[in-house]
């Protein structure tokens, strides 16, 4: 049988792509390929697999169709009655419409609708070709690939692309499809390494497409060029028992930046460890992009590891060269050590008050009096809560100091040791350890999985500066939309949860942004805030809690959303409380008990406002039968013991009592039913159950619970 | 920018051209204690417009050409969009680096003066300093060996030192401003006169010492800069101002090209 599949290989060849790019775009190629490929019917099984290296975007199919299949498709024409004459001859209509479709006019069907009777022609769609359909949608899918900012190099009006497309290879069970990308015509050449391989190397097809170019020094797959990377680093760091600096980042980096990747060591004068290690570490990773060396304990050694794109270091020049840029870079970090300490972290202060955080609200100068102001509040706040080590001398200082660096040339040059640089200095020019470290921390944590400032200090201030960036940006109306949240609120929110639940810190939300809110209105540029405000940035802090438990997965989501509901003013007693429905939730009475106040809920929904039917307390005389009467009086024992438990902090205790209550509301489902005829029987009976669910969901409001979901 | 930079690469016309430029940026200086960074530092600059498809190699053989066997060099480009946000130019390309050391910034003009550009011109700019330190396989530009008995140092090192000092410590803000403002004064009444010149007066009108002005205010911004005495707002805004000169000189030379050429060619077409 004639082989109905063939290979595909498609090779974008580009001037150097930028790194942090390629495995997006890989990504991206894979998913526009296969969509095209499959709506257009000819995956036969498998998918595209892509690659992607500096100078190349490549995709290879190993099972595409030749050939669509042809497919046979029934077209309507006009109804029968107006097909055919009262003799049953064909009609002008009819003929007209068999004619269009080349068939005689008896070949027609007749086919039956909800509409009445309709003629209809057959019609066999012939299938294409791939190579057809391909020249048709690669144009389309190459510039489907999305690019953060791409551009032009053929002409305003030609092609857009990430860097200039400067040859390309496609071909189709080993033959060229027709594409032109720029100007360049697609053909059977890729291009090996720009300096070891050959200019030009012959594809035919996906098999030898990645070893056609290996001969040529180019790893197509990102997995070689990591694994020959991470050999050769361990290799060289054991030479000198070292270790590598761990950076899954740079890691990342370097395996898109080369496309035959050796490791070289270099060293560097021992002098400049007097350097911090943070800043040694930046130096090399942002300018240099070297992995550094620890010894044993995890100091640094004057070692470095620089990623390089041959095969070796021939004469040795290049490693010299390396050496040679790394002293100038570690000189200029000391330049800016050195000029930065002219004078002290304090002195930079005025500085601050010329930078502007928000135009409408104000500079950084003032950022920093307002965020003193609160980290003083929330150290009080701990401390009155016999938390000793709470100092508000401390928080004070600390966030004085915390915006500093941000004027400094160290921080100018490398951004992200913002906090870190002001830290440093702070340490050096004798500031209490605790003050220097909070001034370090205070803007982690940077993501869900970093971790939070290292003392109490620190925690104040990274607390009181994420609250005041939120409750500004929502007063002035800077409120993240979708993928727009410019000053990261979202990791502020997330930053203010993480911190509160895993130092289990007492703080009530609402007197914080109340706060904050403040003063916002009492300091410099002193802002008026809507009322709404408040409630607009505890919701949004809320929907971000319940994002950072559910990834930490020690709770299931309804549980969270059940002790949220209950209240949420202390994340960390809600947390308890939803650890607590977690643990009783297997228990044989509460999910039942979870339905039956979900059912409760619905019933009184359905009753309509409570100024309709509720009653001022409930009136043991109007209760008509035992059930009720019962469930009335078990639920006030339980209530009585529930709130002394919840009193104690004994939130299973409490939900266990609860859950105990369900045989009687079992039984008054049972044998009662709530909307009576008779109206106070009715009125205090949904008085009743209102009272018992607002009782009864101050730990965690069961109707929150998804019944069946695994705890 | 130098016109031959920021004019030449605007507008359909063929266009190239190679030069050495002094090049300033006061935030650079580090008092000639630094191997390799300088507030002053020479460029050669090319512009190739438009752009040839194989230019990536015609730059790599010019490696070669001055000396450096490629293979035993690490040389890459790594990307390194560039910009000017005071003269409303940017491009997309790489620095090139040579073991690490950046040795040229290779762009793909898209816009100058905040026009579009069509065709694509691609420029290149040298770092002569650098690359004559790593030929000579010195360690600092200033040990790079300028004739028979002198260093680079003797040449130039005191002007760095002094200019290091005047832009981080001497410039005084206040007269820096004036001067800014002078310079953005004399552009401007330069350009308000060309929108009101008549055709033949505008062939020849000076709009290259409007752009000489930009090119000025432009500076003083950055030693304002590099003094620390504005505030992110004002740079915003002084940035702005720069930029309005520089696409108004931008628009109006093109405008005034065109204008010579379409009345050359009409004069041509007379004799």
């Amino acid at each position: 049988m004639k082989a109905t599949t063939t290979d595909f290989v498609f090779e974008i060849g580009c001037e150097e792509i930028p790194a942090g790019m390629l495995p997006g775009a890989a990504k991206e190629l894979k998913v526009i390929l296969e969509k095209y490929l499959t709506t257009h019917n000819l995956l036969d099984n498998g998918g595209v697999e892509t690659f992607a290296a500096p100078r190349r975007l490549a995709a290879t199919c190993a099972n595409v169709r030749i050939k669509q299949a042809d497919e046979t498709k029934e077209v309507m024409g006009p109804p029968k009655s107006a097909s055919f004459d009262s003799a049953g001859k064909p009609t002008r209509a009819a003929e007209g419409f068999a004619q269009k479709f080349g068939i005689p006019v008896d070949k027609l069907l007749l086919v039956a609708t909800p509409k009445g009777e309709y003629i209809a022609a057959q019609q066999i769609i012939h299938g294409k070709s791939a190579s057809q359909i391909l020249e048709e949608v690669l144009p389309r899918a190459v510039k489907e690939i999305p690019w953060p900012r791409s551009m032009y190099w053929t002409g305003a009006t030609g092609l857009h692309f990430i860097r200039p497309v400067r040859w390309v290879v496609a071909l189709l069970g080993g033959k060229p499809v027709r594409l032109t990308l720029g100007d360049a015509m697609a053909g059977k050449f890729s291009a090996g390494h720009r300096f070891l391989g050959k200019s030009k190397v012959q594809i035919s097809g996906a098999k030898d497409y990645g070893q056609k170019l290996r001969a040529s020094f180019v790893l197509v797959r990102a997995e070689d060029r990591r694994k020959k990377i991470e050999t050769k680093l361990r290799h060289l760091a054991a030479g000198k028992g070292l270790h590598v600096h761990e950076d899954a980042h740079l890691m990342d980096l370097v395996t898109y930046l080369n496309e035959f990747p050796t490791a070289i060591l270099g060293g560097f004068d021992p002098s400049f460890l007097d350097l911090p290690d943070e800043i040694l570490i930046t130096v090399m990773r942002d300018h240099q992009k070297y992995f550094a060396l620890e010894k044993k304990d995890g100091s640094l050694a004057p070692h470095f590891l620089a990623i390089i794109n041959l095969d070796r270091d021939r004469a040795g020049l290049i490693r010299a060269g390396h050496e040679r840029v790394l002293r100038a870079r570690f000189a200029d970090a000391r330049f800016f050590w050195q000029t930065d300490q002219k004078c002290r972290l304090a002195d930079y202060l005025p500085k601050l008050g010329a930078v502007t955080f928000q135009t409408k609200l104000g500079s950084y100068g003032d950022k920093v009096e307002r965020v003193r102001a609160l980290a003083r509040w929330i150290a009080e706040q701990w401390f009155a809560s016999s938390i000793p080590q709470a100092s508000v001398a401390s928080a004070d200082r600390a966030a004085e100091l915390a915006k500093c660096d941000l004027v400094t040339d160290m921080v100018r040059e490398f951004t992200e040791l913002q906090g870190i640089v002001g830290g440093l200095y702070a340490k050096s020019q004798g500031e209490p350890e605790d003050v220097a470290w909070a001034v370090y921390d205070h803007y982690k944590p940077a993501a869900l999985d970093d971790s939070i400032p290292r003392n109490i200090t620190g925690q104040a201030v990274a607390l009181a500066d994420k609250l005041d960036s939120l409750v500004g940006c929502f007063a002035v109306g800077l409120i993240p939309s979708g993928s727009s949240d410019p000053f990261a609120l979202r990791r502020a929110a997330m930053g203010v949860v993480k911190i509160l639940i895993e130092t289990k810190l007492p703080l009530s939300l609402s007197l914080a942004v109340a706060r904050s809110i403040r003063t916002l209105g009492s300091l410099p540029p002193k802002i008026n805030v809507n009322v709404m405000v408040e409630k607009q940035v505890l919701d949004f802090i809320l929907e971000r809690a319940r994002f950072v438990l559910k990834e930490r997965g020690s709770v299931a989501h309804d549980e969270i959303n059940a002790a949220l509901a209950a209240g949420a003013d202390d994340l960390v007693d809600a947390v308890r409380r939803a650890e607590a429905v977690k643990a009783i939730r297997k228990t044989r009475n509460f999910e039942p008990l979870a339905i039956s106040f979900k059912r409760i809920r619905k019933i009184l929904e359905k009753a309509g406002p409570e100024s309709g039917w509720k009653l001022s307390a409930v009136r043991p005389d109007f209760f008509a039968e035992e059930a009720e009467r019962q469930l009335h009086s078990q639920a006030a024992a339980v209530s009585r013991l529930a709130e002394q438990h919840k009193r104690e902090g004994r939130y299973r205790e409490a939900l266990q009592d609860i859950a105990g209550l369900r045989p009687a509301v079992d039984k008054f489902f049972e044998e009662v039913m709530v909307m009576a005829e008779e109206e106070q029987v009715r009125k205090n009976r949904l008085t009743m159950l209102s009272d018992l669910l607002a009782q009864f969901s101050t730990i965690a409001d069961f109707s929150e619970i998804v019944a069946g979901e695994k705890g | 920018m130098h016109p031959e930079t920021f004019l030449r690469v605007l507008g359909p016309e063929p266009y190239q051209v190679v030069y050495v430029q002094p090049s300033r940026r006061p935030a650079d200086g580090r008092y000639g204690e630094n191997p390799n960074r300088l507030f002053k530092h020479h460029q050669l600059q090319v512009i190739l417009k438009p752009s040839p498809s194989n230019i990536q190699d015609l730059y790599l053989k010019s490696l070669s050409a001055i000396g450096l066997r490629l293979a035993e060099h690490d040389v890459r480009f790594e990307e390194d969009n560039w910009e000017s946000p005071t003269l409303g130019a940017w491009g997309m390309g790489w620095q090139v680096l040579l073991d690490g050391l950046e040795i040229t910034q290779f762009t793909y003009f898209q816009q100058s003066g905040g026009l579009d550009l069509d065709p694509v011109s691609v420029e290149l700019t040298y770092g002569l300093d650098r690359i004559c330190a790593y030929l000579q396989g010195v360690d600092s530009v200033y040990d790079v060996r300028w004739s028979a008995n002198r260093t680079y140092g003797q040449v130039r090192l005191l002007e760095e030192q002094e200019f290091s000092a005047y832009n981080f410590e001497y410039a005084d803000p206040v007269v820096t401003r004036t001067l800014f403002e002078l310079h953005e004064k004399e552009a401007k009444q330069l350009l308000e006169k060309y929108r009101k010149a008549d055709d033949k007066e505008k062939i020849r009108f000076p709009l290259l010492a409007a752009y000489d002005h930009c090119l000025k205010c432009s500076h003083l911004f950055n030693l304002l800069d590099s003094r620390g005495v504005i505030s992110t707002t004002e740079r915003a805004q002084l940035i702005g101002r720069v930029r309005q000169i520089a696409c108004r000189v931008a628009a109006d030379h093109l405008g005034q090209q065109t204008g010579v050429a379409s009345s050359a060619a009409s004069s041509g077409g007379k004799q």
